[in-house]
Formats: C-alpha cells, structure tokens, sequence
C-alpha cells in the first residue's frame, strides 16, 4: 500500500537525508527546487496568526516534522495564482459550511532553508519538488529525520525564522 | 468566566507593557491577569460585542481560545489538520493553571496535528510548549543570552525544566511594572 507520507517517502535513511532532492519526484514537476527559488506557504486560518501582532505562530509550521510543509515555488506560481488559489479554497469550503479565511501568503527561501544544519553538519529540512496534478508549483519542506518532539519545537522555530512573519495577500 | 470590569471602574496605569501589541487604553495593573480590551478579541467573546469600554482578563482570553479549539472540524487549517483531544486539552489548562501569577501570560496556538501550544516571545525569550494529551509536556526555549533549553515527556507539574526561562519572565515583568 502507498504510503502517503509524502516525507516519509522520500528523506533517505541514509547519510545524506536529502539525496530525493537531486532528481524530480514528480512527472508534473518542471523540475527540481533550486536554492534561489522562494517558496510561498498559504495561510488559510487565523488560528495560525497571533491576533495582538498578526504574525504567524510557530504551529503554523508544525506540519514540517509530520506530513510536509506544503508550499508553492513562486518561480511558477504568480501572485495571482497564489490569490486565486487561496481565495478559491475559501469560497469551496464556505460553500461546504465550512469556516474559511484566506490570510495571505508568507515566503522563505530554499537557499535560507536548505543552508540550516543540526549541530552544524546534518541538514535540517529537505525540500522537494511534489507538483500535482493540479499544481506544478507544489514543493514539500521535509524536517529530515531528527527524532523528539522537543526537536521539532526547535526546527518550527528555525523555519519560521526564515520565513517572513505577517501573511500579505498577494498582488 | 470572564473577569469584566466597566471602563468607568478601571483606571489604566501610565506605562505599557512592552513586547505585546498597542492598545490605547489596556495598560497593565497586572502581569498575570492583564486586561485587554474586547474589541481586540471578539472571538469567543463575540456575545460582549466589539466594544472598547469592557475589558476581560487575559488569563480568560487564553483559555477561551483553547476552549474553542475543541470545536474546531476536521481540515480548520486547509492543511488536513485536525482538532485537539480533550486529553491535550485537560492537559494544557492544567499546566496553565500551574504557572506562577507573576510572569506574563503565554499566547495559545494549535498545531494541524492537534498538539495545543503555548509560546511566549518576548524581548529575546522565547518559548514553545506543546501538550498532546499523554499527561505530559514538550518544550523547546531560549533565553535572552542565547541559551537554549528543552525538554520531552515531563510531567505537567514539573516546571523545574523552565526555571531559568521563568526566571527571566519574571524580571521582565518586574521591569515592565
């Protein structure tokens, strides 16, 4: 049975956790995530924004050391792709009666993310280039395999401190 | 469980509390049950109305927020995440409740796993706490001189571990009185 664990599928157990990196996971892919390239998360929640400064929490990254940090590479994804994206998921789920609020986009960049090392030699974070279907710009942030969940309070950390702080809706 | 007090009542104290966001009139009397003003938080205090003359306790703030996490549906973040447990929810008001009264009160937030989270950030101290509802605590901190400090399945009543971080809030408190 495939695992959908997109992390778990493709950090190496090996040395080099991050050795996916080197070769295009996905046949929708443009290819693989270059170090210059920023990604964009998609906020869609205010519980993931502190309300008194309106900057993002640090759970808002936890999905890092889970399922992946999902993430669109703007190299092919304009801003109002990113709007259009945000904006259309809020309206299918209050369509569904679901609450949805679209707060915006916040970036990092794969250079600033890839260059975090555990302790000064292991990478922290793999990223890797899951375009679907319905989206070639989709990349995972992957916390590699560094076991705790102290640790991944440290690594949500690291990221978010590469990641600009207030969500801004793109234009 | 709201601690309200009409505006007529409350005389605000002349100095801010740094390292939280600006409210024309929510100045400290207190560091653990600082008053903000609704208009601030309209949820869940929405049946207050946005009103600028009643202030709840922060204290209540926090624990409304985390209340409300229960009823949070499948998927709340766009990102398949999912609400919390009661357990981590027990778990979270429990350790808060034991916190000492003379440190700033932390921030809530929810991880899309489920895991209720308490932070403080403030003047270089920052501080991750995390409840998954097995009667235990993670955390991860670091201290205004760049230490860093962290712990993984500790008993909730034992702050021992956050000592020098609660150490640190408590001056920071003491200044911003």
């Amino acid at each position: 049975m495939e695992d959908n664990n997109v992390c778990r599928r493709l950090l190496s157990d090996r040395e080099d956790c991050c050795i996916n990196e080197l070769r295009s996971v996905s046949e929708h892919s443009p290819g693989v995530v270059q170090r210059d390239e920023k990604l964009a998360r998609l906020i869609y929640s205010p519980i993931h924004v502190d309300t008194e400064t309106g900057v993002v929490t640090p759970a808002a990254f936890s999905d890092v050391s889970h399922s992946g940090l999902s993430t669109d590479r703007t190299n092919y994804a304009t801003p109002h792709d990113l709007l259009q994206r945000g904006q259309a998921k809020e309206a299918v789920d209050r369509e569904h009666g679901k609450e949805r609020q679209f707060m915006g986009v916040i970036y990092g960049l794969c250079g600033d993310i890839r260059a975090l090392r555990h302790e000064g030699r292991r990478r922290w974070f793999c990223i890797f280039d899951t375009a679907l279907i319905d989206n070639r710009a989709h990349a995972d942030v992957c916390q590699a395999a560094i076991a705790g969940r102290a640790e991944a309070k440290k690594a949500r950390k690291l990221l978010r401190d590469v990641f600009t702080r207030i969500p801004e809706i793109p234009n | 469980m709201l601690a309200t007090i009409p505006n007529s009542e409350f005389t605000p104290p002349a100095t801010q509390m740094p390292g939280w966001a600006d409210f024309p009139r929510a100045n400290p009397i207190d560091v653990k049950r600082d008053l903000l003003p609704t208009e601030t938080f309209a949820d869940p205090f929405s049946e207050l109305g946005a009103s600028p003359d009643i202030y709840v306790d922060r204290f209540d703030v926090v624990v409304g927020k985390i209340t409300s996490y229960l009823s949070l549906p499948q998927d709340w973040d766009g990102y398949g995440g999912v609400p919390p447990s009661f357990s981590a929810y027990d778990d979270a008001i429990e350790f808060l409740e034991n916190l000492p009264r003379d440190i700033p009160v932390p921030k809530p937030m929810l991880a899309g796993s489920g895991e209720i989270g308490l932070f403080w950030e403030i003047e270089g101290i920052y501080v991750d706490i995390g409840f998954e509802g097995d009667r235990a605590y993670s955390f991860y901190a670091e201290d205004r001189n760049g230490n860093a400090y962290s712990g993984d399945d500790l008993p909730l009543e034992d702050l021992a571990p956050l000592s020098e971080i609660i150490w640190q809030l408590r001056l920071f408190s003491q200044d911003s009185a």
